[in-house]
C-alpha cells in the first residue's frame, strides 16, 4: 500500500443500467486512512457508487461505465486488473449479514482457503487476529467449531467483517453495516470502525446523518446520482 | 352466477383434471401390476432368456441399467458444465436467455432422431455397427438437456447473497463452484441425474435399432457389441407374441421395468425433500 497516493480516485465517473443513468459526473478523493460517509435518500446511487468501487457491479444487466477509477494509482477498470486481487483488496460487506452454514472457524477462513493456500499453518493465528479486530473473539474463542447459523445478528455481522479483515484489505467498503442491527451492536461495529483506520480506508453507506456525523472523516452526500 | 358457486365450479373443474391425470397412471399401473404379477417369479427374475419370450430377464434387465448407468456417467460432466457456464460465465441477458431456449428445444427434439443420428454417425460413418456404446451415446446426449435443466434449477435456488459474498472476497469463478456452487446444490445435482435416468430407462426409439437386439447375445463382452434390454425385449415380445405365456412374460418384464423408474424417481423426490429440510432449517 502507497501510502503518498490517495486511496481511491474518482474522475468524471457515470453509470448506467441500460438507458438509465443512475450516477453522473462523479468526482472524488479519498485520503488513505480516513473514514468516508456516503449518504443521500433512497435510489440516490450511494450503493451503486460503493459496489463501483469494487467492480461488484459488472455482472448487472446492461451495466456501463464512464470516467475513471484509481484504487492507490492503479485504474480498477483497465484491462489488466485481476478482479479478485482487486477484491480482495478491496473489502466489501453488506448490509444485512452473510454467514455460510459452516463452523465460526471456517467462516472467518473462507477467503485465506483460496487467497493464501499455502499457508493453511497460519490459518489458526489469522483467524484469532481478525476475530479480535472484529471485537468477536471473547465471544466465540471457546466455540470456534459451532455452527456460524447460531450467531445473533450482530455476532454473525462481525464475524461477516472478521472474514472480510482476515484477507487484510487496504480499503474496506461498507453497506450500511448497521441497518440490520439493534443500536448496541451497531455501536460495537462504529466502535471498530473508528478503531480501525490505522491500517485501514473506510467507505461507509449510511442513511442515519447523526452516524455520518460520529464517524465519518469526510462526508459526501448524494442526490439523484450526482454529488449534492 | 354468484361468486360462491363460480369458485365452486372451478374447484371441480381443476379437481377433475388433476384426478384425470392421476387416474391415467394409476390406470397403467394396475394394468401392468394386474398383467404382469402372474410373471414374476425368482427364475423370471435371475434367469437367462430362453427361446422366444420365455425364461428370465435378467440380461435384459442388466443391458438396461449399463445403458443407464453410462448414460448418467457420461452426461453428468456434459450437463454440470453447461449448467455452470450458464449460471457462472455467461452475464444474465440475451445470450443466456438464447442458451436456455437451445436447451429447452434440444429436450424437445423427438428421440426417434436421436436414434437416426446417432445410428448415422457411429453404425455408418464411425462403422460401429449396433452397440451399447453407441445407445451409451445416444442416451447421453438425449438426457443431457434434462440433466441439465434440473441442475441449473438447483444452481439458481442458492441464495444470491452466498454467491455475493464469495465474489466481494475475490474468489474466482472456478473457486465460488468449488466453495459455493457444489456443496450448496449437491442434492439438486444427484436429483438431475436420476431423473435423467428415469428417462433413459423408458426410452426406446432412439436405442432400438443402434444400440440393442432381441437375442443372439447375452451381455457384451467388447466395446462394439450390442446389448439386450428389457425395452427392446418388451417391444417385440408385444409385436410379436401370440402364446399367453409370453404375452405374460413381456407385461412381467413392463413391470420390472417400470419398478426401476419408479425407484430412481422416488429416490430423486427424497433426496429432494431431505434439500428443502436442510435450507429450511
Amino acid at each position: 500500500m502507497n501510502s503518498t497516493l490517495p486511496a481511491i480516485e474518482v474522475v468524471s465517473l457515470g453509470v448506467s443500467y441500460g438507458e438509465e443513468r443512475v450516477l453522473d459526473s462523479i468526482n472524488l478523493t479519498l485520503a488513505t486512512g480516513s473514514i468516508t460517509t456516503f449518504s443521500g435518500p433512497s435510489g440516490s446511487g450511494k450503493s451503486t457508487l460503493l459496489r463501483t468501487l469494487c467492480r461488484m457491479n459488472d455482472r448487472m444487466p446492461g451495466f456501463s461505465l464512464s470516467g475513471s477509477i484509481k484504487v492507490f494509482g492503479q485504474d480498477i477498470y483497465g484491462d489488466d486488473t485481476d478482479l479478485c486481487d482487486l477484491r480482495r483488496r478491496v473489502g466489501l460487506l453488506f448490509q444485512k449479514p452473510c454467514v455460510f452454514p459452516k463452523s465460526i472457524y471456517q467462516n472467518v477462513i473462507f477467503g485465506l482457503i483460496y487467497h493464501r493456500p499455502k499457508e493453511r499453518a497460519l490459518f489458526p493465528e489469522l483467524a484469532e487476529q481478525a476475530l479480535l479486530q472484529a471485537g468477536l473473539w471473547e465471544e466465540v474463542k471457546d466455540r470456534l467449531d459451532a455452527p456460524a447459523v447460531a450467531l445473533s445478528q450482530g455476532q454473525q455481522q462481525r464475524l461477516a467483517l472478521a472474514r472480510t479483515l482476515a484477507l487484510e484489505p487496504d480499503v474496506l467498503l461498507l453497506d450500511e453495516p448497521t441497518a440490520s442491527l439493534d443500536p448496541e451492536s451497531a455501536n460495537v461495529i462504529e466502535e471498530w470502525a473508528l478503531s480501525l483506520k490505522s491500517c485501514c480506508t473506510l467507505v461507509w453507506v449510511t442513511h442515519d446523518p447523526a452516524q455520518a456525523e460520529r464517524i465519518g472523516d469526510y462526508q459526501v452526500m448524494l442526490s439523484a446520482g450526482s454529488l449534492a | 352466477m354468484n361468486r360462491q358457486l363460480k369458485d365452486r365450479i372451478l374447484r371441480w373443474v381443476l379437481a377433475s383434471s388433476a384426478i384425470a391425470g392421476c387416474s391415467l397412471l394409476a390406470l397403467i399401473l394396475i394394468a401392468v401390476i394386474w398383467r404382469g404379477h402372474s410373471a414374476i417369479n425368482i427364475d423370471f427374475l435371475f434367469g437367462a432368456p430362453g427361446n422366444f419370450g420365455e425364461g428370465g430377464i435378467f440380461y435384459q434387465a442388466l443391458g438396461t441399467l449399463l445403458l443407464m448407468l453410462g448414460a448418467g456417467v457420461l452426461s453428468f460432466p456434459i450437463a454440470l458444465g453447461s449448467a455452470l457456464f450458464q449460471t457462472e460465465i455467461l452475464r444474465p441477458g440475451k445470450t443466456a436467455e438464447l442458451f436456455q431456449l437451445l436447451m429447452y428445444s434440444l429436450n424437445a427434439v423427438p428421440t426417434i432422431l436421436f436414434g437416426l443420428i446417432g445410428f448415422m454417425v457411429f453404425g455408418v460413418w464411425l462403422d460401429i455397427g449396433v452397440s451399447w456404446t453407441t445407445g451409451v451415446f445416444i442416451l447421453a446426449v438425449m438426457i443431457s438437456p434434462t440433466v441439465q435443466t434440473v441442475m441449473r434449477q438447483s444452481i439458481e435456488a442458492i441464495p444470491e447473497h452466498y454467491q455475493e459474498t464469495a465474489r466481494a472476497l475475490g474468489l474466482s469463478p472456478w473457486q465460488r463452484v468449488r466453495a459455493v456452487v457444489l456443496p450448496q446444490s449437491a442434492y439438486g445435482l444427484v436429483t438431475g441425474v436420476l431423473l435423467g435416468l428415469a428417462r433413459a430407462a423408458g426410452e426406446t426409439a432412439a436405442i432400438m435399432f443402434t444400440a440393442t437386439v432381441f437375442s443372439g447375445i447375452l451381455f457384451p463382452e467388447t466395446w462394439t457389441e450390442p446389448v439386450l434390454t428389457l425395452q427392446t425385449h418388451i417391444l417385440t415380445l408385444a409385436q410379436e407374441a401370440v402364446d399367453p405365456n409370453t404375452v405374460a412374460n413381456a407385461w412381467g418384464a413392463g413391470l420390472v421395468l417400470i419398478g426401476i423408474v419408479f425407484f430412481l424417481i422416488s429416490l430423486s423426490l427424497v433426496i429432494r425433500s431431505r434439500l428443502s429440510l436442510e435450507a429450511d432449517s
